[in-house]
């Protein structure tokens, strides 16, 4: 019986078990609740109110100030507005983009947290009793339509900024025209989210359309930044802008700017109509439709991932979110198992990477990405190629560690590996055999792409990176437990503490040290652009990799002893 | 077949533990030969656990040496591992692997000769034919029990280390484990049980032991040991 299924069931039977008017003791139990839990409302109310302190100072300190500065220097006669024409024809495709992710993450968010999430004490306790639901729930959903809403002004505010400065829209008018879209979006979002906590059905459809969507965004994004070099399509833009809610929250943005679409108020009543028509419905969703089982789960989740980022268990986390995520495992591939018994570990490999295809296509993504980042180095000098070198290396290491999760896996329970023949440092090790032998296919492959762009011996350079980076990988697995003393560190810089530098720095050891080894040997190469330079790359990384390895092996110890 | 060697196949020899201040096993002496299966009984804290890690080599004594036939027991041994089959305190599988997968890794990676065959009877005797496609995530706690036991019983082993095994199996089970151990004693493979089920211990065991705050009480058969009416703190049967 899948997981929906069982949703299902329980809502069926929730809603089967109504309370009758003669039981009902909502205000009497929310009254005694209040008495009970007032001191406590106190000293969360003062917790908030730091919060909320803290975020505004950062707010005026990095957001208010600098914004200001820009405005009296525009004054002043400093002139912003050469970069209006490329801002402008970014925007149909831009805005696109950051609407569908902004509806994607509402929609993902919604799989394992969603928008009602009343704290665990009340699930656990107070659902059972003869209350009503809705009045329970709902404030919880309010709560996350101010959160969400309290982000879409901070887009608009940040969007006003850009407007006035880069194309002279006046204050009141730019952020008027950017919070319709600013304000509605999030509050879409927070009302599909509504559904996907209401319905299984939609949840299974939001699962199922994430890589599609992920996708349109990124082609979106790719639109705009094609556009603001000058290569804007009109028609499919106008296509764009009229398909749904993330093009009309694109059309009131241009509605106070020279580029103005026709139909900008048309499209902005369409969407604080549509935005009002799903909150209404998520608000009544939440009082007749939520299945409670589904809130449980879901309050459950949302404080275990708390737990573990308290703790800076930031695995733990992202597996706990992920398996509330998921839904239902399935074994959709097999794989024959081979005879020779050195073949076990690379099976078991392959099985994982089988199961899981995502961890394939987002690791060709990365390196995808990668290429061009190198490529950019390669015409880059000074301070700009070295960033487009280091974020090329970053990309190259998340490709990589997409392909190492079996290897995570054996040191989040090193009693796992019991059933072994070999150490476990020694299992560690052969773990890195297919990873290294996916991620070299392919890099290979975008080695081939770029042959003809950068030469052998700049395409040489992809492939060449890779077991440094694998490495890596496997000593960031063989972390072991978080060293949150790290973070207490009570040595100081002029800039504060260095606990977070310093559990950061271990958090991310292996990467880092690749990286810093990497980086001059292979931005030479780059540049030189000869067999010989490429050749001394090669060399490096075959011995950051041994050094790495050899690290990785002393961490496996370490962890079984 | 294993072949009974003439040194026990298990010694320790002096094992204390002790953590920070607490005392959690006084200086002990233990062996076990090829062939035999000891029952560890006691209180829940008692130190039955923490005598089975360190016996895996999965914990370090402060104080006494553990040898798995004359070798130092060493959990990164390759040459321990390959001969000791632990059934630990944990559930924990490869959420990706199903339940044939799990057994036919341990079985490749252990070398097995016709391995498909044998994990079919393993996975018939342990009930779990009919979920041999399931991942572990469709099973219920009883049988993930199983699901481990059948992995320490598919690879060959000359020892075999049972940490509460009886947990979350239902009575039915608990008699078939008693089955299983017998077996695994006839073929020469010795075996050490941790355990609560005092019923289970007077099936399978052919020795008892009795730990009470880190120290051996009781060491002889189940029914002199048993009947002499030692508090385990278990199931009395």
């Amino acid at each position: 019986m899948s997981a929906d299924t069982r949703l299902d069931d329980h809502a069926a039977e929730e809603r089967a078990a109504h309370w009758s008017g003669e039981d009902e003791w909502t205000d009497e139990t929310l009254r005694l609740l209040r008495e009970l839990r007032a001191p406590h409302r106190r000293k969360r109310a003062g917790q908030i109110a730091y919060a909320v302190y803290c975020v505004l100072l950062i707010a005026v300190i990095w957001g208010v100030m600098p914004s200001m500065g820009l405005f009296l220097e525009a004054s002043m006669g400093a002139d912003y507005t050469g970069h209006g024409p490329a801002i402008l024809a970014a925007m149909p495709a831009g805005i696109c983009a950051l609407a569908v992710g902004c509806l994607l993450l509402g929609a993902r968010d919604a799989l394992w947290r969603g928008p009602v999430v009343p704290p665990r004490e009340s699930v656990d306790w107070l659902l059972a009793q003869p209350v009503r639901i809705g009045r329970l729930l709902r404030p919880w959903l309010w709560v996350s339509c101010a959160a969400a809403l309290s982000l879409g002004v901070l887009a608009a505010a940040i969007g006003t900024v850009t407007l006035g400065l880069t194309v002279r829209v006046g204050p009141a008018a730019a952020f008027a025209w950017c919070l319709v879209g600013g304000a509605c979006l999030p509050l879409l979002a927070t009302a599909l989210g509504v559904a996907v906590e209401t319905a299984p059905r939609v949840a299974g459809w939001v699962r199922s359309l994430t890589p599609y969507a992920g996708v349109l965004a990124l082609a979106l994004a790719g639109q705009s930044v094609l556009a603001a070099d000058g290569h804007a399509v009109p028609w499919l833009e106008r296509i764009e802008l009229w398909s749904g809610p993330w093009g009309w929250a694109g059309m009131a943005a241009l509605s106070p700017t020279p580029a103005a679409v026709p139909g900008g108020p048309v499209a902005a009543a369409l969407l604080v109509a549509l935005t009002g028509g799903c909150l209404a419905l998520a608000n009544r969703a939440v009082g007749d439709a939520l299945p409670l089982a589904a809130v449980r789960q879901r309050s459950r989740t949302a404080s275990g991932v708390m737990s573990a980022l308290l703790t800076v268990e930031l695995r733990t986390a992202r597996q706990v979110a992920a398996g509330a995520a998921g839904g239902e495992r399935s074994v959709r591939f097999r794989l024959r198992a081979p005879r020779r018994a050195a073949l076990a570990v690379p099976w078991r490999d392959c099985v994982a990477l089988l199961r899981a295809p995502g961890a394939v296509a987002k690791s060709a993504a990365a390196t995808a990405l990668a290429v061009p980042a190198a490529g950019l180095a390669v015409n880059a000098h000074g301070g700009t190629a070295v960033a487009a070198l280091l974020a090329a290396l970053s990309l190259g290491y998340w490709a990589v560690a997409q392909l190492l999760e079996s290897a995570r896996l054996e040191t989040d329970d090193t009693r796992r590996a019991s059933w072994a023949p070999y150490s476990f440092a020694g299992l560690m090790l052969r773990h890195a055999i297919v990873p290294g032998a996916v991620a070299l296919l392919i890099s290979c492959a975008a080695a081939a792409v770029i042959l003809p762009l950068g030469g052998p011996a700049r395409a040489a350079l992809v492939p060449a990176a890779v077991p440094a980076l694998v490495a890596a990988g496997l000593v960031n697995a063989c972390r072991g437990a978080s060293k949150l003393h790290l973070l207490m560190a009570p040595s100081q810089s002029p800039a504060g503490g260095t606990g977070p530098v310093q559990f950061l720095i271990w958090y991310l050891a292996g990467p880092l040290t690749a990286l810093a080894l990497l980086a001059v040997p292979f931005m030479l190469a780059l540049h030189a652009g000869t067999p010989a330079a490429a050749v001394a790359a090669a060399l490096t990384s075959a011995a950051v990799t041994c050094g790495l390895l050899c690290w990785m092996y002393a961490r496996a110890r370490a962890l079984t002893r | 077949m294993p072949v009974p060697t003439p040194v026990p196949l298990l010694r320790l020899n002096g094992v204390s533990r002790t953590y920070g201040s607490r005392k959690v096993l006084h200086p002990l002496d233990l062996s076990l030969k090829a062939g035999e299966c000891a029952a560890l009984l006691g209180h829940n804290g008692s130190g039955k656990s923490t005598l089975l890690r360190i016996a895996a080599g999965r914990d370090t004594p402060t104080t006494g040496t553990v040898t798995f036939d004359g070798l130092p027991m060493n959990e990164n041994d390759p040459r321990v591992r390959a001969r000791v089959a632990v059934v630990g305190d944990t559930t924990a599988c490869y959420p990706d692997l199903t339940v044939r997968e799990h057994l036919q890794l341990v079985a490749v990676a252990h070398g097995v000769e016709g391995a498909e065959e044998w994990i079919d009877h393993v996975l018939a005797e342990r009930l779990l034919s009919a979920h041999s496609d399931a991942l572990p995530s469709a099973l219920s706690s009883g049988q993930l029990q199983s699901l481990l036991l059948a992995s320490a019983l598919v690879r060959p082993r000359d020892l075999l280390l049972l940490d509460e095994p009886e947990q979350r199996l239902d009575p039915g089970a608990r008699r078939r484990l008693a089955e299983v151990i017998g077996a695994e004693t006839a073929e020469g493979v010795g075996v050490l049980l941790v355990t609560h089920d005092a019923e289970l211990a007077r099936a399978a065991a052919d020795r008892v032991l009795v730990l009470r705050e880190g120290e051996i009480v009781a060491d002889g058969t189940p029914e002199d040991v048993l009947a002499d009416g030692y508090d385990i703190g278990g199931e009395a049967g």
